[in-house]
């Protein structure tokens, strides 16, 4: 079990981050996977882990979504109760600038690009991106974790690849 | 799928790869603690409960279901065989509302001890 979650707590870490874009809530959403995963399916096989743990991180997603949209419904009733933000838009602002001084700066900036990119993905194509093409999950298991059926797993997919393209063709 | 997704997709993968090696201390240190969390729930969870623990022997099994059955069927029985309560006759009934309605003084329940002593004297 030790060596599974090692082997997928960054990525769970990042995947979370680029859905929540705050760092406390997705490290909250990976601890909470991994305690549901450990107190609810340990005494299953390993080989279970990797789909299960999966379906659990974007059950835990999902869950932030939905207590955020209640959170934002009531904000918008209150505005006086909204929290200040660290959200700088300097800091968000596309650096238009960006030029290929050496490798190290170009792959720097390729990869704040595609971050960002698939952090403005909506969440479903964002969820159907990242379980195929960084965990490596085929259709199948992509539409189990995502609890929805194959065919909208490769439409949510393929939107996604084509509005990333567009994006990173500059670093390709 | 051709040639340049697939080069897209191998670049975007490397991309991903790569951004793990530069996640804050803070952050990896907040990933190791919860797998301990994790792990210590799953010692937890696995290690057989100490209290509160009473196993059946297999043999058992059949008389105690037995007894059960025969609880159940009695609890039943006793249930429609019971005659119902009897009907609250409704005079007494009325009776008894006035009674409990009264306000009577608190100073009888005070002297009812010495109420009870001058009956019986009265009648002795």
């Amino acid at each position: 079990m030790e060596n599974f979650l090692i082997s997928v707590e960054k990525r769970a870490f990042k995947t979370a981050y680029f859905a929540t874009r705050n760092q406390e809530d997705a490290l909250d959403i990976v601890q909470d996977a991994m305690m549901k995963l450990a107190q609810s399916y340990a005494h299953k096989s390993a080989d279970d882990w990797p789909p299960l743990f999966h379906r659990i991180l974007q059950t835990k997603i999902f869950d932030y979504y939905r207590k955020q949209k209640v959170r934002n419904q009531w904000m918008r009733l209150f505005p006086g109760f909204s929290e200040d933000t660290d959200d700088n838009p300097i800091d968000q602002a596309v650096d238009e600038s960006r030029t290929k001084p050496d490798d190290k700066l170009f792959q720097h900036n390729a990869m704040e690009a595609l971050e960002k990119a698939i952090q403005n993905l909506p969440q479903r194509q964002q969820q159907a991106f990242l379980l195929r093409v960084w965990e490596g999950l085929d259709v199948a298991e992509t539409a189990n974790c995502m609890g929805c059926s194959q065919g909208s797993v490769k439409t949510h997919y393929s939107r996604a690849v084509h509005s990333l393209r567009l994006v990173m063709e500059e670093y390709l | 799928m051709n040639k340049n997704e697939d080069d897209f997709l191998i670049v975007s993968r490397r991309l991903l790869d790569d951004s793990l090696e530069g996640l804050d201390n803070s952050v990896l240190s907040r990933l190791q603690k919860s797998r301990k969390l994790a792990l210590n729930a799953v010692v937890q969870t696995s290690a057989p409960s100490t209290k509160n623990t009473f196993i059946i022997p297999s043999w058992l099994a059949p008389v105690s279901t037995g007894a059960a059955f025969a609880t159940i069927t009695l609890s039943v029985t006793l249930f429609w065989t019971q005659p119902l309560p009897q009907k609250v006759h409704n005079d007494n009934f009325m009776e008894d509302i006035n009674l409990l309605s009264q306000s009577e003084e608190l100073d009888l329940y005070q002297n009812l001890e010495f109420y009870l002593w001058l009956e019986d004297e009265t009648t002795s």
